[in-house]
């Protein structure tokens, strides 16, 4: 899983922080970005293998964002939302739209972990 | 500025103040000053708060990767990753030195706090205590300010300092509310012992919302070993005594049934009807005669409780005391859920009663409802079985009232029974029971309705409380009735009888035909006999009312001798002429009754009579049944197929019916058929032309019209065959064919065949006269015409061509007489086309 490369996407840098920290221990080159304006520009400019979102964001929402990625972007990489907003509506959507996976906060950074490895799997 | 402001004169309120310039100036700048006064410290204010957050920020930022390093620190990193974890140790142990790192740093692990779980969270208040800062939370709760002191609590709280719970406990009876909850809280999350502990402290009262709370908090707690909470059923603080009781109920601590009885009876409603639903939810059995205690002192709520509690444990042993509770109460809620409680315990105990109508407010709806496409559709059956029902109120009725109804009425069915044999090949005999039964209930019905409404048109339908309430003083009623209304009784008899030959035809569907007369052995009396109805003057009558063949016979003769018009038939008449009919009247006007046959009772009909005057003229209203064999009735609906279908080709077969029939409303309602079709066919000639069309035209045309249509030659043909068979007609027409034929041939002809039909003629009339018998007339009676056995020749049938000679539609005069050879109209009429189409062929 070296070098593989997942953006993440939220505005909760003390959180960011925690899985970036997380994220890069275990080899992964993260890229943090706290809205969604900045994800599309990312999404555009550099692939990621992964990406994991937020829901709740400035500009653009995660489901927004994973529109965007299976829409325009055309792309059918690993999309896992992680998301205090972790009601039944949110996660039927999201699944709905394309997402591969759903947590609800609070979080373990040690499963999100896991489930990143495994969606990076099934590719 | 003063001064001279003062110097002006003072306001007045018709002019508009003068105020000096100057002075509006200082104010202007006085405000000016404000204005920004205001906003420089507000841009001040807000200068610094952002500062400070983005400080606050800026702090997160720099510990956030610090706090990650060490959530995230494993003993097996490398020595590289070690030796930065000490560092940064020692970097953060630098930092908290200082207040406000050490407030930074509080924050972002309580941020982190609720964002994480599992193992990070663990390590987070792991790394919260290794870096002391609970202890800042201590210094708290030393503040003087509840608010301070709360947050300290919620901090302790949150991070799961376990070693605080000491400190806490001495918080849950404070004064001030919010520190007391947080405090409670506190205790039990911290420590296992901090429910036992709490409610054993605590001297306040626990808020249901409080309770919720500390609900949620006891469910989330891992490896927690929940206390026998039935301890604090006997605590002081009736609070923790609810409290008690809903965690009892909540985690199924059925072990504490016997301090719940006691509790049933506790001052606090809330904690009665707690201990009420853990009894309910326990069964406990024991517990029913305690509820049955304290029933009756409780509130409403209470009780509905007891009731529930009771639904779910009693037994049918309580269903007395549901009873009494659902008697005695006038809250209707109790009211309703004591029944419910009784159908509980005992399934359908309590039916539906209330706004339930009675069998009877259905009675007259049914056929409507038939007529109703979207009803649903009643049968037959059921309307029997409702009329049955309906029949043993009114039998009990007849019990309570008078024992002369039912020897009157048993006689009547005896009759009945006894005139049902004879008849109804139709109707089995079950049936035909149901339907006497029925009727005598329709009667019953009727009689007593009108006996209470004072002989008023009414609904024929009887409520059975009002024929039970009714019943009670019936025979002081029925002894008391005078007859005061005699006219108007003998109106309203007729009326009944029409009205419930309605009722009965239209509501059973069933005939009453089979019906037995009343009276049948009517022994025909002299002319001055008081007591007499005749029968077809009854007929003519009932013609009248377009009921047409029925025989309707009066069996009452009571009438008569009630009203006193028993000495002569005519005040009989003119009783009847009194009726509200005009019909009736009208009918009456013109019968002549004195060659009428009067009719005598007979011993059975004695005894009706007895009965019914008895009842004090009830029985007037009963319909009087009429008699048609099914024989007859057959024959009717023959006749009226034929009334309806038939042409002049019936008229034969009507001829032999009325040749054969005796009965003489039959007799007339043949004649009536006959002449109603020889009305409505064109062709048949009327009854005053028959002579003139038998001498001349009609016949002379016919063969003129075929004579004419033929040439020479079938026209001799055709003359030799009128010389056979010709009689007088045929000799008219050759008379005249003599006359007005130019052909010398046909006129020879028609000389010879004249001649041949004299001849014959007289030879005829000789041999008539030598056997005197007399001579065939057209108007002879019936009697007289099945003794002539005189033969019809083809031609002695009176008939017509239609316009169109191809259709030979031939039309038969009414006669009344029964001749088989003169009645096959068919065969006549196939012969003579035969023997035309002979000649014309020249056969």
């Amino acid at each position: 899983m070296l070098n593989k490369k997942i953006l993440l996407a939220d505005d909760d840098e003390l959180f960011a922080s925690l899985l970036i920290f997380r994220l890069k221990k275990a080899g992964f080159q993260v890229t943090h970005v706290t809205d969604g304006k900045q994800a599309k520009e990312h999404l555009v400019d550099n692939l990621p293998d992964i990406v994991v979102f937020d829901i709740m964001m400035p500009y653009f929402s995660g489901i927004e964002l994973i529109d965007h990625v299976r829409n325009e972007v055309k792309s059918n990489i690993p999309i896992i939302i992680v998301s205090s907003a972790g009601n039944e509506e949110n996660v039927l959507n999201a699944l709905e739209m394309g997402a591969n996976d759903f947590m609800s906060k609070p979080v373990s950074p040690s499963e999100l972990l896991v489930r990143v490895t495994r969606e990076l799997k099934k590719m | 500025m003063f001064h001279k402001a003062l110097t002006y004169s003072p306001i007045t309120l018709i002019r508009a103040p003068k105020i000096h310039t100057d002075l509006l100036w200082d104010l202007v700048v006085l405000f000016i000053v404000l204005s920004v006064l205001y906003f420089v410290s507000v841009f001040y204010f807000r200068n610094k708060l952002s500062k400070a957050s983005k400080k606050l920020k800026e702090k997160k930022t720099e510990f956030s990767p610090i706090v990650s390093e060490f959530l995230f620190y494993d003993e097996t990193d490398s020595k590289t990753e070690k030796s930065n974890y000490i560092n940064l140790k020692i970097q953060i142990r630098e930092l908290l030195k200082d207040k406000y790192n050490r407030k930074v740093l509080t924050d972002v692990l309580l941020d982190l706090r609720k964002d994480v779980s599992g193992q990070t969270q663990i390590n987070l208040f792991e790394l919260y205590q290794n870096l002391e800062l609970h202890k800042d939370a201590y210094v708290k709760l030393k503040s003087w300010k509840w608010q301070i002191v709360t947050s300290g609590i919620l901090e302790l709280t949150k991070m799961q300092v376990s070693e605080s719970y000491t400190f806490l406990i001495k918080f849950i009876n404070d004064k001030r509310p919010t520190i007391r909850k947080h405090a409670e809280i506190a205790v039990v999350t911290l420590d296992d012992r901090g429910i036992s502990y709490f409610l054993d402290t605590t001297k306040y009262r626990i808020s249901e919302w409080q309770q919720l709370k500390l609900l949620d908090v006891l469910r989330n707690k891992e490896n927690f070993e929940i206390p026998k909470f039935k301890l604090w059923l006997t605590s002081k603080n009736k609070h923790v005594v609810l409290f008690a009781l809903r965690l009892i109920k909540y985690y199924n601590q059925n072990d504490a049934t016997k301090s719940l009885i006691p509790l049933i009876k506790h001052k606090s409603n809330q904690i009665k009807q707690e201990a009420i639903n853990c009894i309910e939810e326990f069964y406990v059995e024991e517990a029913i005669d305690t509820l049955k205690l304290v029933f009756w002192k409780s509130s409403e709520d209470v009780k509905m409780s007891i009731l529930s509690a009771i639904a779910t444990i009693g037994t049918e042993n309580d269903l007395d005391f549901l009873v009494e509770i659902e008697q005695r109460v006038r809250s209707f809620a109790v009211r309703s859920k004591a029944i419910s409680t009784i159908n509980e315990i005992a399934p359908e105990t309590i039916l539906p009663s209330d706004h339930i109508e009675k069998d009877t407010a259905f009675e007259n709806t049914i056929p409507d409802i038939i007529e109703h496409e979207d009803a649903p559709e009643i049968s037959i059956s059921d309307q029997l079985q409702q009329k049955l029902e309906e029949k043993n109120v009114v039998e009990e009725v007849k019990e309570n009232n008078t024992d002369e109804i039912i020897e009157n009425h048993n006689d009547i069915l005896v009759e009945v029974e006894d005139k049902k044999d004879n008849i109804d090949e139709v109707l089995t005999e079950k049936e035909i029971e149901e339907d006497l039964e029925l009727t005598e209930v329709t009667k019953q019905e009727d009689v007593v309705e009108s006996e209470r409404e004072n002989v008023t048109e009414l609904p024929v339908e009887v409520e059975e409380e009002s024929v039970l309430e009714e019943n009670i003083n019936q025979n002081e009623v029925l002894q008391n009735i005078e007859v005061v209304a005699e006219s108007i009784a003998q109106n309203q008899k007729q009326m009944d009888i029409n009205r419930e030959e309605e009722e009965i035809n239209e509501e059973l569907k069933i005939s009453l035909d089979f019906l037995p007369l009343v009276i049948e052995e009517q022994e025909e009396k002299g002319i001055q006999e008081p007591k007499a109805v005749v029968e077809d003057e009854v007929i003519v009558e009932n013609r009248e009312l377009d009921l047409s063949f029925l025989p309707l016979v009066i069996a009452n003769t009571e009438d008569f001798v009630r009203h006193s018009v028993t000495s002569n038939p005519e005040e009989i008449t003119s009783q009847k002429v009194d009726s509200n009919e005009p019909e009736l009247q009208d009918s009456i006007d013109f019968m002549e009754l004195d060659f009428l046959p009067f009719v005598e009772n007979t011993d059975q009909n004695f005894k009706e009579e007895q009965a019914i005057q008895s009842l004090d003229n009830l029985f007037d209203f009963i319909p009087k049944p009429h008699q048609i064999s099914d024989e007859e009735s057959e024959k009717l609906l023959l006749l009226a197929d034929i009334e309806e279908f038939g042409d002049a080709r019936e008229i034969p077969l009507l001829d032999e019916y009325l040749a054969n029939e005796k009965s003489p409303f039959l007799i007339e309602r043949i004649e009536e058929i006959m002449e109603e079709i020889v009305k409505r066919t064109p062709f048949v000639i009327p009854k005053e032309k028959e002579e003139l069309i038998e001498d001349s035209s009609l016949v002379r045309g016919f063969i003129s019209e075929i004579f004419a249509n033929q040439d020479v030659e079938s026209q001799l043909i055709l003359l030799k065959e009128i010389a056979i068979v010709g009689d007088e007609k045929e000799a008219a027409f050759l008379r005249t064919l003599i006359k007005e034929t130019s052909e010398a041939v046909v006129v020879e002809k028609a000389n010879e065949a004249l001649t041949i039909i004299k001849d014959r003629l007289s030879i005829e009339a000789q041999n008539t006269n030598l056997n005197e018998e007399p001579p065939v007339t057209q108007e002879v009676d019936l009697s007289e015409d099945e003794k002539s056995e005189e033969t019809d020749s083809m031609f002695d049938v009176n008939f017509e061509l239609s316009p169109n000679t191809e259709d030979i539609d031939i039309t038969l005069k009414t006669e009344k007489k029964k001749d088989n050879k003169s009645t096959s109209f068919g065969s006549q009429l196939s012969e003579i086309s035969k023997r035309i189409k002979d000649i014309l062929n020249g056969q």
